[in-house]
């Protein structure tokens, strides 16, 4: 019975032992945790790991672990954590979430450093990371669109509307088994942009300057008519309600589809030159509707109101988005470049993708700025779906219009 | 050694309540509290990502928003529809394969293993393996019927409001057939053999021995199963979400996908519990049902 007593309590303190906080004395490192979304594909997490541990050689006394989520689940997943008090301090997302994070006090406005770094930006991207006036988050991803062809099939990339419907249908007649064209319908953030990039050039808004839904306007409709026509009417798409933009890569890389509409993320998701034999392509400016334009999406570094550690999570933003780091990244990723000065870096002037998308910049108008992201794009996505399925475009767009209104997402 | 206590003796009537205290409190912790709570919320104008719009106490004004909508009422036919045609199939199927594995058949063992695959098959999984099926593109149904020149060009089955209707049920079916198969089985196995035998005897077709004596005697056990099934599938969310979220537009959008969308995509919580509560109601009445099915069959 002794020697019994005796192992209970050695267990019990060991158990004891486990439960007690280790290493929170003052002195040890600050353990920041930093959300980015979308680290499931390998080389994002590579890249990502390789980062962190580059600061944190530099930075001894800050500990960073990442945590990743799919994008899909991101938003969901980090409301809920402002909720139960366990946001990630620094956090990767998309500028559209700014407004609706701020409103809910879950991130934290910029210091003084914070406002002069985020001058280093083109100004669309600083008034995306602002809030009521506030700087609340510094751009890190951003892109602009273009559209990618198959070089083997198409000679001259479409220039406006009615061409791109007449080089998809040509590629059509010409080759069995294979789609001209390819947009995204499914529920999804990238069926608005893919959508708004119609709308703008159109010269169609989604909200005007004072912040009135103007989504159901005449210039609105007539686009998202040419969208669902696409499918409907000229068939030189597969059925998009199937498929969102990411999908849209996959299907070309397989030769289903012979042109789409991306940013410069495309061609990680497709093989690259020389190991696309089968499928070569090339980026050429968006076909025109009655102007040029196209849809400016971007993402920002944003630190939450509940740290404990703002100064480290802000030593963290500085290093990674500091000019030389931010230009690595970029080209890493091959995307645009953010920062106004790192246009002039010789590999986006010489990379023939690559300009494609930099010249497109000048032709972006920013993503809408709703009062809370998600059931905005709940609302487009249902009103793009139901314009697919052979609803009246004018409709569907009034339904959508009244559902803005009445849950009162206006950013007025 | 310790002297034997008397002061803590309790009646036999009044001891169970100690016993059961545990689990009482337990139950309490993880059930009752987080249905009071979603009550409560229900009764709450509540958007978490619009605090510009205030959180106040609305009493039934959501149930009254919900019952008004036109598009409530849809969802709630699409709901009892989707659940009705998931329900049946997975009956039927699941009958049939009790009848055919009731005889006495070579590789029995077999078939019952084969059986049992979709039921340890995670949701989740086998919806994603499902979606990969009914791809457009690339699916394996297209090209079977291709094959087979039933299809003459590739369809895209959750691409269409009904086809993406029916294909989101079957795969539900497909994932509740088993535990349907399994139950009448153990119905079937558990008729008098002599009842069979005499009906035999009697000179009974096949038929006439399925109707007037194998589903009569079933009948307790069809009850308890499909009023069983009926709640999970009325509750079914992990098949329809990875396969469609709701779509096209809404095909698919049952009250439980609904509520999920509410309460996490535009994070209503106020609406969404209101959801959730009605829900809470429809599958409570589905239990009461089951559960005097399920006391009739003891008085058998």
């Amino acid at each position: 019975m002794k020697r019994r007593g005796l192992m209970l309590s050695i267990v019990l303190v060991l158990v004891l032992a486990g439960c007690m906080p280790q290493g929170e004395s003052g002195d040890g490192p600050a353990q920041i945790t930093y959300f980015h979304p979308g680290l499931e594909q390998p080389e994002m997490r590579e890249m990502i790991d390789e980062l962190v541990q580059e600061f944190e050689q530099k930075h001894p006394d800050i500990d960073v672990k990442v945590q990743s989520v799919g994008w899909d689940q991101s938003y969901q997943k980090l409301v809920s954590g402002f909720n139960a008090g366990e946001a990630p301090d620094v956090i990767y997302g998309g500028s559209r979430w700014i407004a609706s994070f701020a409103a809910m006090q879950a991130i934290q406005p910029l210091n003084a450093e914070g406002e002069k770094r985020l001058a280093l930006y083109p100004k669309p991207l600083q008034k995306a990371a602002r809030y009521q006036g506030k700087a609340y988050g510094i751009p890190r991803g951003f892109s602009s669109r273009t559209l990618i062809y198959r070089t083997d099939l198409i000679e001259e990339p479409p220039q406006t509307w009615e061409e791109l419907v007449q080089v998809a249908k040509k590629v059509q007649q010409e080759h069995e088994g294979i789609y001209g064209f390819g947009v995204a319908g499914a529920k999804h953030v990238s069926t608005t942009t893919q959508y708004f990039n119609y709308l703008f050039q159109n010269g169609g808004q989604v909200f005007d300057e004072k912040g009135n839904v103007k989504l159901n306007s005449p210039e609105a409709a007539e686009a998202l008519q040419f969208y669902a026509d696409l499918y409907r009417k000229h068939q030189v798409v597969p059925n998009p309600l199937e498929y969102n933009r990411e999908q849209l890569p996959i299907l070309f890389k397989e030769g289903k589809i012979a042109m789409f509409v991306c940013g410069p993320w495309a061609r990680q998701m497709m093989a690259r030159a020389p190991d696309n034999e089968k499928t070569p392509y090339k980026a050429a400016p968006l076909p025109k509707g009655g102007k040029m334009a196209n849809t400016l999406v971007s993402d920002s570094l944003m630190i939450s109101a509940q740290t404990e550690h703002p100064e480290a999570a802000w030593t963290f933003i500085q290093y990674i988005t500091s000019p030389k780091e931010q230009t690595q990244y970029d080209i890493e990723r091959n995307t645009i470049p953010l920062q106004t000065k790192e246009a002039e870096d010789p590999f986006f002037q010489n990379d023939p993708y690559v300009r494609e998308f930099v010249k497109m910049i000048d032709y972006g108008k920013p993503q809408p700025a709703p009062k809370a992201w998600e059931p905005f794009e709940e609302i487009v996505t249902q009103a793009v779906q139901r314009a697919l399925n052979g609803e009246k475009a004018e409709k569907v767009l009034d339904d959508a219009a009244a559902q803005i209104k009445k849950q009162q997402l206006e950013p007025k | 050694m310790l002297k034997p206590l008397r002061r803590f003796t309790l009646s036999p009537e009044k001891s169970p309540f100690f016993y059961l205290l545990p689990v009482l409190l337990f139950m309490s912790v993880m059930v009752a509290y987080p249905i009071a709570r979603v009550l409560y919320f229900s009764f709450t104008q509540n958007i978490l990502t619009r605090p510009d719009l205030g959180v106040t106490f609305v009493g039934l004004q959501n149930y009254v928003t919900l019952f008004q909508s036109a598009e409530f009422w849809a969802t709630f036919t699409r709901t009892a529809l989707w659940t009705g045609l998931s329900v049946a199939g997975k009956s039927l199927i699941g009958f049939l394969l009790a009848w055919l594995l009731a005889k006495e058949i070579a590789w029995k063992r077999f078939y019952m293993a084969l059986l049992l695959i979709p039921w340890v098959t995670p949701m989740v999984v086998a919806a994603i393996a499902w979606r990969w099926v009914y791809d457009g593109e690339f699916g394996m149904l297209n090209w079977v019927l291709t094959e087979l020149h039933m299809l003459s060009d590739h369809y895209v089955w959750l691409g269409h409001k009904l086809s993406a209707f029916v294909a989101t049920a079957v795969t539900d079916m497909w994932l509740g057939i088993p535990f349907m198969a399994m139950l009448f089985l153990a119905g079937l196995q558990s008729i008098p053999r002599e009842v069979l035998e005499s009906a035999d005897i009697d000179g009974a077709s096949s038929f006439q021995r399925l109707r007037l004596i194998i589903l009569p005697l079933m009948k307790p056990v069809i009850l308890v199963a499909t009023t069983l099934s009926a709640i999970w599938t009325f509750n079914s969310f992990g098949v329809i979400w990875p396969l469609t979220k709701g779509g096209p537009v809404n095909a698919t959008t049952t009250l439980v996908v609904e509520a999920y969308q509410r309460s996490f995509g535009a994070f209503d919580i106020g609406m969404g519990s209101t959801i959730a509560i009605v829900i809470f109601v429809i599958l409570m009445l589905f239990t009461l049902v089951y559960y005097r099915a399920l006391m009739r069959r003891e008085e058998l």
